[in-house]
C-alpha cells in the first residue's frame, strides 16, 4: 500500500455557534494484528496499525484516540465536537512503525 | 446426491457442513486474554467493577457476516465534562481492548464511532470512566456467522 | 535420519505450523514427519476466509494442535494449480482437505468457517480417523 496513512477528515461545511457536529475520518492502513500469515509463504506477517489520533481545535488538543489492532483496515473513526469559533481542526496520527501524518480541515462556525 | 449446484446454493445459506463432527474440547487458552485480563491491564478493574448503565447506547448489528469490519457506534447521556473516557471492549476477541478515547468539555457530547474486528460472537461492550472514579458499562451482543462462500 | 529430525525441529521451534503452497513439496514432507496433510484452499475474496487466517488458524491452540499433527497447504483457489483442481473438486471456500499422504488418499473434508473450538474438535476426530499413532 503505497497511500498508507493517507486520510480524509470530513466536517459539516458550516456550523452555527453552540452546534455540536460530528469528524468523520477514514485512514488507508493495513491494520495487521501481528497474528496473520502471509498465505504465500507461510510466514507471519509483521504488525503494522495506527497507535493513537490527536484532534487539535485551534492548537488546543480536545480528544485523543488510543487505537489498537483491533480496530478494521482502512480504520473509520467519528467524534463529536462543539462549535465555539471558526478555526482549523488539525488532526495528528501515527502508527506503530513510526510512520506519523496530519491533516488539516477548516471549520466556519456562522 | 447432491449436485455442485446445490452445492452452491447451500453454501450461500452461510453453514453448510459437508462433515459435521461435534466434539468435547477441554483445551485452555492460556495465550488468550479474557475480558478481565483487558479491564485489569487497561483500568486495573475487573467486570464487578462495571455499573450497567441505560445512559450508555452501543449501537452495532445483531449479526455481522464477517468479524472483519464491524461498524460500531457509541453515544452517552452524561455531559462530556462528567468523563475522562470512553473504552471499547470485544469481550471475546483474542485480545478484546479495542479502543481508548480521551473525552473533554470540548466534545459536546460523548460520542465515539469505529469500525473493529471480531473473531466470534460476543458482546461489543463501552465502557466510560467517570472523573469520579466509577465506570458504567454497556453492551450489544453481534452475532459472527460461520459459513463459506460459494 | 538427520533431515527428519531438522525439518521437525523448524516446524515445532516456533511452535507454528508448517506452512507451505507447494503440494508436491508439501506430500514429501508429510511423509518424512509422519504428519498428514491439511490443504487450506480461500478466496481473498471470502469473508469467511478471512475470519479462519485472522482467528481460527493462528488460535495457539489451533496452531499448536495442527503444527504436531498436519503439515498446511495452503492454496488461493483463484490461482490455483491445474494439477490441485483436477485432484479435488473444491466448490467453495474456505475448504478444507485432510490428505494422507502415504496413502495418497483423503481422509476428511470440510466445508465452511468454524470457531476455534469447534475446530479442534474437527481435528482430533480427523487424526483419530488417520493412521497416525499420536492422536
Amino acid at each position: 500500500m503505497a497511500s498508507v496513512g493517507r486520510a480524509i477528515v470530513r466536517v459539516p461545511r458550516k456550523v452555527s455557534k453552540g452546534q455540536v457536529f460530528k469528524v468523520q475520518m477514514v485512514i488507508t492502513h493495513p491494520m495487521e494484528t501481528g497474528l496473520r500469515k502471509d498465505k504465500k509463504t507461510g510466514k507471519i506477517i509483521p504488525a503494522h496499525y495506527i497507535t493513537h489520533i490527536d484532534f487539535y481545535l485551534n492548537d488546543q488538543l480536545v480528544t485523543k484516540i488510543h487505537s489498537s489492532p483491533g480496530i478494521s483496515k482502512n480504520p473509520y473513526f467519528a467524534i463529536k465536537l462543539k462549535a465555539e469559533q471558526s478555526g482549523t481542526l488539525k488532526v495528528v496520527y501515527a502508527d506503530n512503525k513510526g510512520g506519523k501524518w496530519e491533516k488539516s480541515v477548516n471549520i466556519n462556525v456562522a | 446426491m447432491l449436485s455442485r449446484r446445490d452445492l452452491f446454493k447451500v453454501a450461500g445459506v452461510g453453514a453448510a457442513t459437508l462433515l459435521v463432527a461435534p466434539g468435547f474440547v477441554g483445551q485452555s487458552f492460556a495465550a488468550k486474554k479474557s475480558l478481565d485480563d483487558a479491564l485489569k491491564e487497561k483500568l486495573g478493574i475487573t467486570q464487578k467493577d462495571l455499573q450497567a448503565s441505560e445512559l450508555i447506547k452501543v449501537k452495532a448489528p445483531t449479526i455481522a457476516e464477517s468479524g472483519a469490519n464491524v461498524p460500531v457506534e457509541v453515544s452517552a447521556k452524561i455531559p462530556a465534562q462528567q468523563v475522562e473516557a470512553l473504552y471499547i471492549f470485544i469481550d471475546k476477541n483474542p485480545n478484546p481492548y479495542v479502543a481508548q478515547v480521551d473525552i473533554s468539555p470540548a466534545n459536546g457530547e460523548v460520542y465515539f464511532a469505529t469500525r473493529v474486528k471480531m473473531g466470534k460472537t460476543s458482546p461489543v461492550r463501552a465502557v466510560i470512566k467517570m472523573k469520579d472514579g466509577s465506570y458504567l458499562s454497556a453492551f450489544k451482543e453481534v452475532k459472527v456467522t460461520v459459513g463459506g462462500c460459494g | 535420519m538427520l533431515i527428519p529430525v531438522l525439518s521437525l525441529t523448524l516446524s515445532l521451534a516456533f511452535g507454528q505450523a508448517l506452512w507451505l503452497s507447494d503440494f508436491d513439496k508439501a506430500v514429501d514432507v508429510a511423509k518424512r514427519e509422519g504428519k498428514n496433510l491439511m490443504i487450506y484452499f480461500s478466496s481473498d475474496h471470502c469473508p469467511y476466509c478471512w475470519q479462519m487466517e485472522n482467528y481460527v488458524l493462528v488460535d495457539p491452540d489451533v496452531e499448536r494442535y495442527i503444527s504436531d499433527k498436519f503439515i498446511v497447504v495452503s492454496v488461493d483457489v483463484d490461482d490455483m494449480p491445474e494439477s490441485l483442481e483436477e485432484k479435488f473438486n473444491v466448490f467453495g471456500t474456505p475448504y478444507i482437505v485432510f490428505y494422507d499422504p502415504k496413502r495418497g488418499k483423503v481422509i476428511s473434508e470440510l466445508f465452511g468457517s468454524r470457531e476455534a473450538d469447534d475446530f479442534i474438535a474437527i481435528l482430533k476426530q480427523i487424526c483419530k480417523k488417520s493412521n497416525l499413532r499420536r492422536c
